[in-house]
């Protein structure tokens, strides 16, 4: 059997799947997806520590957690997400990598899957996970402004072009199965408007009802009938026209403009925030980071003064 | 290609492709939705005229005040709506327990003494009818009723 790349149609997907990336790439992608991470932890430590007060009745259990016939302990819950905040600085920071790196996505996802297993899964979260767990069989330990000289001339490829490749189409995935979700059950009307202006009307009621914040600027767009067709027009395309991105860079800054304005209408809309997306954290591993890295060098020098001898080669698998 | 570098390259694309795939595996049967692997349902669906459960807290002169998800022991909204969800389909024990949960948090709270009682009631929507026409719901039902122990406590104090 030829390994992938050994025949004509192997070499050509292999050169795409997997382009030459620097390890720098790989770094600055791991401190902005870990970094992103690493903060939405700490800033939903109550949200996500909560469903220790929870009743027993409540719990749905989704995902990795299913194996689960009963909710966890207290100290359990506290324990594990206490853990990923540990592993998670360790990942962002490039902290012995090899381990911080697959600990960290295993335990985000199970932190998450147990937040989410409490009666509404939240789809904010799931390529922040997903990202998470492809980046961590990457070299992307070490501190990018650290990067030697030698191995920017060299352009030195990794091997791992796959690892942002892979992160950019679960992105795109994503959304293209959103987009087929609303033909599915709605059909192509789903771009007339009506559906998106009861959906915005629905979420409105159900937060006033339940007493929450919504959006007044889409309660009064409710009754601006004629604005829901563009709108959802374009909300569609953004969701099914997404594997474009990958043609290349500019089609990926098009189209991560387009799939950001449509988050940030969500937002205005529903007071619904996709706080992965709206970052601009999910769109990264569509663009070549390490170009920015002059320019990072410069805004921040101290960071490229080493303190000590950097072991950045140290954490390649295998190596 | 050395060996080890096409096995390299198999696993590469086993992940890659295979996370893709994972990714995509709801487009068969649109029903399944869970994490982080999802069918991505929430604005897909159509809405028709949605049935709503909300608790509801009344005053001595039974106006209406709504209570946030906090009342109920969660920060969103979105498991705020499911917890009283289902407690109404566990039926009247577990509904009476969780408006007793929120009556005990009133109770506990300051400047909460005008609250007399707490109700969660079932009320069925027109969602763009009620932005044009106005908020007036085109059903409604009170499925559970509880005091305010407090409430009930200086009562009996007054006598």
């Amino acid at each position: 059997m030829n390994g992938a790349g050994d025949t004509s149609f192997g070499r050509r997907f292999w050169a795409w799947y997997s382009p030459p990336t620097p390890r720098e790439r790989l770094q600055l992608l791991r401190f902005a997806v870990g970094g992103y991470a690493l903060i939405y932890l700490l800033s939903r430590a109550v949200h996500l520590n909560a469903v220790v007060g929870l009743p027993a009745s409540s719990f749905a259990p989704v995902g990795v957690v299913r194996w689960l016939d009963a909710p966890l302990a207290a100290g359990w819950v506290y324990a594990l997400y206490a853990a990923s905040v540990v592993s998670g600085a360790a990942f962002t920071f490039g902290v012995l990598y090899r381990a911080s790196a697959p600990l960290f996505g295993l335990l985000l996802l199970w932190v998450l899957s147990y937040r989410h297993s409490w009666g509404m899964i939240f789809h904010t979260d799931n390529l922040l996970v997903l990202h998470v767990l492809l980046l961590a069989p990457a070299p992307a330990g070490g501190n990018p402004w650290l990067a030697s000289a030698a191995s920017e001339s060299a352009n030195g490829d990794t091997g791992y072009g796959w690892v942002p490749r892979a992160m950019g189409l679960v992105t795109v995935a994503a959304y293209v199965v959103a987009g087929v979700a609303k033909l599915e059950h709605t059909g192509w009307s789903w771009a007339a408007g009506g559906a998106l202006r009861e959906q915005v009307a629905y979420d409105a009621i159900r937060k006033i009802e339940l007493g929450s914040t919504y959006s007044p600027l889409g309660a009064w767009l409710v009754t601006q009938a004629w604005v829901f067709a563009p709108l959802s027009a374009f909300s569609l395309a953004t969701e099914l026209l997404a594997p474009l991105a990958l043609v290349g860079t500019r089609a990926a800054l098009i189209w991560c403009a387009c799939a950001w304005s449509f988050h940030a209408g969500v937002l205005a809309l529903m007071a619904i925030a996709f706080p992965y997306p709206l970052s601009g954290c999910a769109f990264l591993p569509l663009f070549p980071l390490e170009r920015s890295l002059p320019w990072l060098r410069r805004r921040w020098p101290r960071l490229a003064r080493p303190r000590r001898a950097p072991a950045v080669a140290s954490d390649a698998p295998g190596a | 290609m050395p060996r080890r570098e096409r096995s390299a390259r198999w696993l590469a694309v086993a992940v890659g492709v295979g996370a893709t795939a994972a990714v995509l595996s709801p487009l068969a049967t649109m029903d399944a939705d869970s994490f982080p692997i999802s069918s991505y349902p929430m604005f897909a669906r159509p809405r028709g005229q949605p049935t709503l459960y909300a608790v509801v807290a009344r005053t001595g002169d039974g106006s209406e005040r709504r209570l946030a998800p906090s009342w109920l022991g969660s920060s969103e909204v979105l498991q705020a709506k499911v917890l009283i969800q289902r407690s109404v389909e566990q039926g009247p024990e577990a509904t009476r327990a969780l408006c007793n949960s929120v009556a005990q948090r009133i109770a506990e709270a300051p400047d909460t003494a005008e609250l007399r009682s707490v109700e969660i009631v079932r009320r069925r929507y027109d969602p763009v009818a009620y932005f044009v026409d106005g908020p007036e719901p085109i059903e409604q039902q009170r499925v559970e009723r509880c005091a305010v122990p407090r409430a009930a406590s200086a009562k009996r104090s007054r006598k």
